[in-house]
C-alpha cells in the first residue's frame, strides 16, 4: 500500500504536469520533510519552530519514509520539497540519482560535528544507533552483554526482534562470529565473509520476529512479544519510557546518523540554505534530546548536558566508546546484492 | 425403474383426486387460509380464483408442498401428503414467470425431471422430442432459454411440467406475463392439452375471464376462505353473494328489503324466478347484458321494470354501454350488441327511459360487500 | 423544378446520414473524459513502468534488470511464494466466503441490511489498522493465546503471528468482502422460483443446489475469486506485519528494490513480470473455467 501511494503520488505529479504544466505553489518560505513519527515531532519543537521564529520565516513539514519519494518529484520535474532528511547510507544513492544539491562549503563547521556526519551533500541532524535491548523481566540485569551472547539462544532463550533488512543485522552476525568491531567491514568485503555472515544470521532465524517499522519495534518491546531486540535506540527507549521492563546494551551497537539535504530544483533554495544553517546551530540542537532519546550531530550542543541526559544518548562519549560506526560506502556499494541475499536467506530453509 | 414403468404404463391412472380438510395457515396475525375443505375430482380442471391476498396462491403452494399449513390434511388419492417435501410429491407445476433454468438448454430443462428420476438417456431424448412435439416446439431442443419468446417459454415450461406424466398439474398464474391475444390462444391450448392428457389440474388466476373459460369448476377465494365453488355457469348465473356477483362479470346492485316472502325495491315488488328462496333483505344483481331497454308502454307480467335517465353511451366496438341513473340514484350499466336496432342508439343523454329485467334473471344475493 | 422532389430526397438522405454520424461522434465525445482518465491513470503509468524496466543503472537501454530476475535466486522464490500465498488465501476466502454469502442472501431483508453492514464495516477501516488489530489478537501475549492459556487449554502460546499462519489469517479476513460482495449480488439475482421449480421436479435440496443454485452463482463466485487472487498478488502491509518477515511477497520485494537501487528499472521489471504472469494465469483460468462451465450442463 505504501508502494502504491508512492506510485500514485508520482503519477499525480506527472499528470499535473501533463495537464497544464501547472506549478504547485507553496505558501510557506521553506518545506522540510522527515520520516515522521516521534523524531519529527522532536525536531519540530527543538529545531524548526524556534529557528523559524528567529529568522522570521514560515515553514511547512511533510513526511516521507524513503528518499525515493523525493526522487519521484525530481524525476517528474515537480519539486515541492526543499529540505529532506536522509539516512547517511542513502546519501550516495541520492547523489548518484541526482536527487540532492551540493551544499555550500561554509554551511556548518565540520569540526563541531560528529566525525562523518557532514559531507558535501548532507548535514547531520541526529545520531542514533542500533542497539541490543533485553527484557529485565526475563533476564534480570544479566542479559546478553554483547553480540556473541545475543546470538546464544541456549543461554538467552526467547524471541528476538530484528529489522527485516540486511542493514545492521549482517554486521551483527559478523560480531556474533567472534570478530571485533574493527574487523566487521573487512570481513564482509569478501564473498566468503558475506556467506558466513548470512549463515550465522540464518542460525537464529527460527527465534526471530522480523519487524518492518520503528513503531513496530516499540510495540514488540512494549507488549513483551520479544524478549530481546536489536533495534534503534530511540525506539527501545520510547518503550522503556512508557514502562516496559527493558534494558539497553550499548556494547556492539552500530552508530549511524540522519542528515538534512536540499532537493535538486527545490522551490526555495536560498531559504533552504538559510534555514538549514540555522537549525544546525548548537543553541537549538541542545534541546533535541528533551523530546527523544537521540542526540544531535553538533557536538557543541553536548557541553551543558547532565549525567542523566548523557546516559540516555547513544552519542555520549561513554556510549560511543562501546560502539562502532556504520560504513556508508560499504552499503552504497553492496546494498543491492545484500538486500537480495537477505531475502533469499529469509526464504531459504 | 418402477417409476418409469408407472409413468408410461397404461395400467396406472392418469390422474388423482385431491382432497383438503380443515387446512389452516396464518402468518403472524394474518389469516392466509381458514378451514379450507376442497375436493377436486380426478381429471378435473379446477381454478382457484380470487383477488390478491385472497389465499389462492397460498392454497396452491400448500398443494405443491412449498407452504406447510398450520393444521389440516391434504390427500392425493388415498395418500396423505401434508408432511411430504415438494420433491417427494411428484406433481407438475408451471410457475408464474416460467422458472426455466437459464443455464440449461430447452432440452436440458425438459429432461431435468427425467434425469432425476434416473431414466435411461435414450428414453429421455425420446420423451423430450415427444413432449416438444406436443407443445409445437419440435426442433427447439438446443435453444437457449434467453433466445425464446414469452409464448415459447410458456410452452417449454408446460413441456417440463408434463414430461414426467404427473397425475396432478398445478399452474400459478401461468399466462399473466403474456399479451392478450397470446393469452387467449394459450388458454385454448392448455384446455385442449388437459383434455388430451387428463391429469387433475389446478390453476390459480386473478383473471375471471380466464377462470370461466378454462375450468370445469371454479373455487372463488376471499380472505382465506372459499366463498363459492361451482361450474362457471353456476357461479356467473347463480352467485350466492354480492362479492361473487361483483367479482365475476360486471354488475350493479339494488338494495332490496324482504317482507312476507316478497322482495321490494323502493316499495316496488320484485319478481324472481320460481322457487328461489326469499330469505331476507339483500341486493338485486343487475347484469348489463341482461337488462333491456323497454320500448313500449306495455308491461309484461314476467318482467321487472325500472325508471331511469340515460346519462351517456360509450361505444366499445362490438357493443356499446349505456350508463343509466335509476330513480333511486343507482347508476346501472346496460350493454347492447350494436347490430340490434335499439332506442338506446338514438336517445340523447338526459332522456328518460325504462329498463326491464326478466324474473329468471332477477337474482337477490346476500350483501357481504362491507366485510 | 419537377426534379426537386427527387433531389431533395437525396439531399435529405445524405443530410440524415451526416446528422447520424454527428450524433454518434457527439455521443463518443461523452466518453472522452473516461478514456482520458483510463489513459492517464492506467495506460500511461503502465507504459512508463515497462519503459523504465528496460533502462539500466547507467541510464541506457538494457536487459540487466530482467537478467538479474532470472539469475538471482531470490526473485524466483519470491514469485513462487507470492503465488502460493495468494492461492491459499483465495482458497480459504472461497471456502469461508461462499457459505457466508449464501447465508447472507437467505436472510430476511431487514436483518440482511445489518448483516451486510458488518461485512462492509471492515472495508471502512484502513488495512494497517485491521492488521494491527489482528496482531493484538494473535501475538503470543495476545487475546487469543492469553485466553486459551488462562483456560488451561494450552501451556505454550500458539504460533499464530509472525509466520505464514498469521499472514493468512489477516489476508483472509481483509479479502473476504471482495469475494462476498460480488457473490452475494449474484446470489440475490437468482430467482427463488428456480429452486422451487427444481424441487417440484423432484430434486432434493442438495441436488437442487448443485444443479441450479451453484451454477447460477458461479459467475459472481468466479469474479470474486479473481478479484481476491489479483489483490493478493499485490498485497503488502498484512503479510509484511503479520508474516513476521517469513512471508515476502512480490510487492515487498518491489519496495525493497525501489529503496536500494538507484534506478526505477529494478523495481519496474518486477512489476512487469508480475503483471505478465498474472495475465497469463487469468487467461489460462478463463480458458479452463470457460470450457468447464460450458461442459457442465451438456
Amino acid at each position: 500500500m505504501k508502494l502504491l501511494s508512492r506510485h500514485l503520488s508520482a503519477l499525480m505529479i506527472s499528470s499535473a504536469i501533463l495537464v497544464g504544466g501547472m506549478a504547485i505553489a507553496q505558501a510557506a518560505d521553506v518545506v522540510i520533510v522527515t520520516p515522521g513519527g516521534a523524531s519529527q515531532e522532536a525536531a519540530r519543537k527543538a529545531l524548526w519552530e524556534p529557528a523559524a521564529k528567529k529568522l522570521g520565516m514560515t515553514f511547512e513539514s511533510d513526511t516521507s519514509e524513503s528518499w525515493t519519494e523525493a526522487r519521484a518529484q525530481v524525476d517528474a520535474g515537480a519539486v515541492t520539497w526543499d529540505i529532506v532528511s536522509l539516512n547517511m547510507g542513502e546519501v550516495q544513492l541520492a547523489v548518484d540519482a541526482g536527487v540532492i544539491e551540493k551544499l555550500p562549503a561554509d554551511i556548518v563547521d565540520r569540526n563541531d560535528f560528529v566525525p562523518g556526519s557532514v559531507n558535501d551533500y548532507c548535514v547531520g541532524n541526529s545520531v542514533f544507533s542500533t542497539v541490543i535491548g533485553y527484557s529485565t523481566a526475563k533476564f534480570g540485569d544479566s542479559g546478553p552483554s554483547n553480540m556473541v551472547e545475543f546470538w546464544d539462544v541456549n543461554k538467552f532463550p526467547g524471541k528476538r526482534g530484528l529489522y527485516r533488512s540486511p542493514r545492521g543485522n549482517i554486521e551483527a552476525a559478523v560480531l556474533a562470529l567472534g570478530k571485533s568491531q574493527s574487523e566487521v567491514y573487512d570481513f564482509l568485503s569478501t564473498e566468503e565473509g558475506r556467506k558466513a555472515a548470512f549463515a550465522k544470521l540464518a542460525e537464529i532465524k527460527d527465534h526471530v520476529v522480523w519487524w518492518e517499522t520503528g513503531s513496530q519495534a516499540t510495540q514488540l518491546v512494549q507488549s513483551g512479544e520479544v524478549d530481546l531486540i536489536y533495534s534503534w535506540n530511540g525506539r527501545v527507549m520510547a518503550a522503556i519510557d512508557a514502562g516496559a521492563p527493558y534494558k539497553i546494551v550499548y556494547k556492539d551497537g552500530l552508530l549511524d546518523n540522519d542528515c538534512y539535504a536540499i532537493v535538486k530544483g527545490s522551490p526555495h533554495p536560498e531559504n533552504a540554505i538559510t534555514f538549514l544553517k540555522e537549525i544546525s546551530k548548537a543553541e537549538y540542537v541542545k534541546d533535541y534530546p528533551k523530546y527523544i532519546a537521540y542526540g544531535g550531530a553538533n557536538l557543541k550542543a553536548y557541553e551543558g548536558y547532565d549525567e542523566a541526559t548523557l546516559a540516555r544518548l547513544t552519542s555520549s562519549p561513554e556510549n560511543v566508546a562501546q560502539q562502532y560506526p556504520t560504513n556508508v560506502d560499504f552499503w552504497g556499494k553492496n546494498g543491492t546484492i545484500l538486500s537480495e541475499e537477505f531475502d533469499e536467506m529469509l526464504l531459504g530453509n | 425403474m418402477t417409476k418409469a414403468k408407472v409413468a408410461d404404463g397404461e395400467v396406472a391412472a392418469k390422474s388423482l383426486p385431491i382432497a383438503t380438510r380443515s387446512v389452516n395457515k396464518t402468518y403472524g396475525s394474518v389469516v392466509a387460509l381458514k378451514d379450507i375443505n376442497l375436493d377436486i375430482k380426478s381429471g378435473e380442471f379446477m381454478t382457484l380464483l380470487g383477488p390478491s391476498g385472497s389465499g389462492k396462491t397460498t392454497l396452491l403452494m400448500v398443494l405443491a408442498g412449498f407452504v406447510r399449513p398450520d393444521s389440516g390434511s391434504v390427500k392425493f388419492g388415498d395418500e396423505e401428503v401434508i408432511a411430504k417435501a415438494p420433491h417427494e410429491r411428484g406433481i407438475g407445476m408451471m410457475f408464474q414467470n416460467y422458472a426455466l433454468f437459464p443455464h440449461m438448454s430447452v432440452a436440458t430443462n425438459i429432461a431435468y425431471p427425467l434425469k432425476i428420476r434416473k431414466w435411461p438417456k435414450d428414453k429421455i431424448a425420446a420423451a423430450v422430442d415427444e413432449v416438444l412435439a406436443t407443445v409445437q416446439l419440435s426442433g427447439y431442443q438446443a435453444r437457449r432459454i434467453s433466445e425464446l419468446s414469452g409464448g415459447q417459454k410458456q410452452r417449454v415450461a408446460l413441456a417440463r411440467a408434463i414430461v414426467f406424466k404427473p397425475k396432478i398439474l398445478l399452474m400459478d398464474e401461468p399466462l399473466s406475463a403474456l399479451d392478450k391475444n397470446l393469452r387467449e390462444l394459450m388458454q385454448l391450448e392448455l384446455r385442449n392439452m388437459h383434455e388430451r392428457l387428463g391429469m387433475t389440474t389446478v390453476l390459480v388466476t386473478h383473471d375471471q375471464r380466464e377462470a370461466l373459460t378454462m375450468s370445469d369448476r371454479v373455487a372463488v377465494l376471499r380472505n382465506g376462505e372459499i366463498a363459492q365453488i361451482g361450474t362457471s355457469t353456476t357461479l356467473y348465473n347463480a352467485p350466492e353473494t354480492a362479492f361473487i356477483a361483483a367479482f365475476l362479470g360486471e354488475s350493479a346492485f339494488l338494495h332490496v328489503s324482504a317482507r312476507g316472502g316478497i322482495h321490494y325495491y323502493r316499495e316496488q315488488a320484485i319478481k324472481v324466478a320460481d322457487g328461489q328462496a326469499i330469505p331476507e333483505a339483500g341486493l338485486l344483481v343487475l347484469r348489463p347484458e341482461k337488462l333491456q331497454v323497454a320500448d313500449g308502454a306495455e308491461k309484461l307480467p314476467d318482467y321487472n321494470y325500472f325508471d331511469g335517465v340515460l346519462e351517456r353511451v360509450l361505444f366499445q366496438g362490438e357493443s356499446s354501454v349505456a350508463f343509466v341513473r335509476l330513480v333511486g340514484g343507482e347508476l346501472v350499466l346496460v350493454r347492447r350488441q350494436l347490430n340490434e336496432s335499439s332506442s338506446l342508439n338514438v336517445s340523447a343523454p338526459g332522456s328518460p327511459l325504462v329498463l326491464s329485467l326478466h324474473k329468471n334473471d332477477s337474482r337477490v344475493v346476500r350483501d357481504d360487500m362491507k366485510r | 423544378m419537377t426534379l426537386t422532389p427527387i433531389l431533395s430526397n437525396r439531399l435529405n438522405h445524405s443530410t440524415l446520414r451526416k446528422a447520424e454520424r454527428r450524433e454518434g461522434l457527439s455521443l463518443l465525445s461523452l466518453t472522452l473524459p473516461g478514456i482520458a482518465l483510463v489513459a492517464s491513470v492506467v495506460l500511461l503509468p503502465l507504459g512508463v513502468m515497462i519503459y523504465l524496466s528496460f533502462i539500466g543503472e547507467d541510464g541506457t537501454f538494457s536487459f540487466e534488470h530482467y537478467i538479474r530476475l532470472w539469475t538471482s535466486p531470490v526473485y524466483g522464490q519470491v514469485f513462487s511464494l507470492t503465488f502460493r500465498v495468494s492461492f491459499f488465501t483465495t482458497l480459504l476466502v472461497a471456502i469461508i466466503g461462499y457459505p457466508l454469502a449464501y447465508v447472507l442472501a437467505q436472510l430476511p431483508d431487514r436483518i440482511q441490511n445489518w448483516a451486510l453492514l458488518f461485512v462492509l464495516l471492515p472495508l471502512w477501516t484502513p488495512v494497517l489498522v485491521r492488521t494491527s488489530a489482528w496482531l493484538v489478537l494473535l501475538q503470543d501475549g495476545g487475546l487469543i493465546n492469553q485466553s486459551l492459556m488462562g483456560l488451561g487449554l494450552i501451556a505454550e502460546p500458539l504460533a499464530l503471528s509472525h509466520n505464514l499462519t498469521g499472514a493468512l489469517i489477516g489476508m483472509v479476513q481483509i479479502m473476504l468482502p471482495f469475494l462476498v460482495l460480488p457473490l452475494f449480488a449474484s446470489m440475490k439475482a437468482i430467482d427463488h422460483n428456480l429452486m422451487a421449480a427444481a424441487s417440484n421436479l423432484g430434486a432434493r435440496p442438495s441436488r437442487a443446489f448443485r444443479d441450479v443454485f451453484f451454477p447460477l452463482s458461479l459467475p459472481g463466485f468466479l469474479s470474486g475469486i479473481l478479484i481476491v487472487f489479483v489483490l493478493c498478488l499485490g498485497f503488502y502491509v498484512t503479510p509484511a506485519v503479520l508474516g513476521g518477515g517469513r512471508v515476502i511477497m512480490a510487492a515487498m520485494r518491489i519496495d525493497a528494490n525501489v529503496r536500494v537501487y538507484s534506478s526505477w528499472g529494478a523495481a519496474s521489471s518486477l512489476g512487469v513480470v508480475l503483471l505478465v504472469i498474472t495475465i497469463l494465469l487469468i487467461l489460462v483460468a478463463a480458458l479452463v473455467g470457460g470450457k468447464a462451465g460450458r461442459g457442465m450442463f451438456r
